[in-house]
């Protein structure tokens, strides 16, 4: 009778060595996965959970449901979240697999995410009737910002759809969405000119954009002064950065906004160069210095991005105070499809979390970490 | 063997066949600890149920102990028909 088992540190060979069967990629791909989900990560400790397997009679591990721990903030206490992630079970095991999911999602004081569901697991999710993560907009689709660079290789990923005034953007296969703009034709927000001569950023004189390679105090500081901004988010101390910064498994950069000297903010970018956008996954200013430190941001996104031949900057929309903010500044703005970042909470938490007091970024459940 | 017991083995040897082989242990045995049913059959076998007694069968049920055998089961759709019949 197979039997399920809490991974430690032992399992993490033949661990990597079922993803890679699966997969694909090689054994030490999954190895340095596991070291930025476990070991590097500031929210894993000693008595933290890395996940459950199944072990078949010969204690061969068939089936395995990872768990990453992130820290966060709930009603002014700190918490550690539960997110899935790579969850497969070999074909003779199957009948298991529910097994693990059920493990995951059997949590009496974590929240948990599953962000990054296939389309089996999303079926799941359905039948099981797991909620999406809570938004003020909440059935809207994923909206962002965005500021076109070059035009040319740009026009090659639109398409116009039934209604001319509808544009669709293709770019790879990481934004695809309908362009929203009641200004102009969608045609012309792919114009960086254009959109450049828009633009009504805020004075910047006194901002000053760093790239960040290490998180100091100051990042603790920050944190100190806005962690109560929202009910429900994620922790986003010095360590956080840290973790983000030494995530060798994806290329961020962490962009510090400074106001005369001071930490007001900062952005975590993911720059693709395959995929040749620069798109932002977590933002976290100051409210009222927002809009200054946000046009500080744009501008230095939108050199950095044009040196480095990007199509374009993109801005998700973090939260629903984005979407008037941004156009405000001036940028257009795109339907990059639905969400999908699935939340359970405990039974004690469910009342307390509601759309108004959260904030969820692209760097929620596995997004980005795994 | 009650009727509502057989009309839920009914359910789930639809999606599942050879859980007939099982004899009686067939409403005792664990459905996901024992994998009786895998991911699709058990999304298809809630499916089913909520059709054939046009009951809601929430992520808390689902996840509770007394969901984990047909045994359970049967007690629950039981609980939730009869609440509805109240109302």
């Amino acid at each position: 009778m197979p039997n399920i088992e809490a991974i430690s540190s032992n399992h993490h060979h033949q661990i990597a060595e079922l993803l890679t069967c699966h997969y694909g990629k090689s054994e030490d791909f999954w190895l340095q996965r596991f070291n930025t989900w476990w070991l590097k990560n500031p929210a894993f400790n000693d008595l933290s959970e890395a996940g459950w397997v199944i072990l078949d009679n010969k204690r061969k591990i068939v089936g395995v449901m990872g768990n990453i721990p992130t820290r966060m903030t709930n009603a002014g206490e700190t918490i550690v979240a539960r997110n899935g992630t790579s969850w497969f079970t070999l074909p003779a095991h199957r009948g298991l697999g529910m097994h693990l999911f059920f493990h995951l999602l059997r949590s009496d004081r974590s929240p948990v995410f599953v962000t990054t569901p296939n389309e089996t697991t999303l079926k799941i999710l359905t039948s099981l009737k797991v909620s999406l993560a809570p938004r003020a907009n909440a059935g809207e689709k994923k909206m962002a910002s965005f500021i076109p660079l070059h035009s040319q290789s740009l026009w090659e990923d639109i398409t116009l759809g039934q209604n001319k005034q509808e544009t669709v953007l293709h770019v790879n296969d990481t934004i695809e969405g309908k362009i929203s703009d009641t200004r102009h034709d969608g045609k012309d927000v792919l114009q960086p000119d254009w959109v450049v001569d828009q633009l009504s950023l805020r004075d910047t004189t006194h901002v000053e954009i760093r790239e960040i390679n290490s998180a100091g105090f100051e990042f603790d500081r920050l944190w100190k002064k806005t962690q109560n901004d929202y009910s429900f988010t994620n922790v986003r101390d010095a360590a956080y950065i840290n973790w983000m910064v030494h995530n060798t498994n994806h290329n961020h950069l962490v962009l510090g906004c400074f106001l005369t000297g001071e930490i007001v903010g900062f952005a975590i970018v993911k720059i693709s160069q395959r995929k040749q956008i620069f798109r932002f996954v977590d933002l976290w200013l100051r409210r009222e210095y927002w809009e200054n430190a946000m046009s500080a941001l744009i501008k230095f996104s939108v050199s950095y991005a044009h040196e480095s031949s990007f199509k374009m900057v993109v801005i998700p929309h973090f939260h629903h105070s984005f979407t008037q903010k941004l156009t405000e500044l001036g940028l257009p703005k795109i339907e990059i499809g639905d969400y999908v970042d699935y939340l359970h909470l405990p039974k004690e938490m469910n009342s307390e979390i509601h759309g108004s007091n959260t904030y969820f970024c692209d760097l929620q459940g596995d997004n980005d970490i795994w | 063997m009650t009727e509502l017991e057989e009309k839920i083995l009914r359910l789930a040897t639809e999606l599942q066949p050879n859980l007939t082989e099982m004899g009686p242990d067939v409403l005792t045995a664990g459905i996901v600890e024992e994998g009786l049913l895998d991911s699709f059959q058990l999304i298809g076998f809630i499916a089913s149920i909520e059709k054939a007694f046009d009951v809601v069968l929430t992520l808390d049920l689902i996840m509770s102990r007394e969901f984990s055998n047909l045994d359970g089961i049967v007690q629950i759709v039981e609980r939730l028909t009869e609440a509805k019949n109240e109302t």
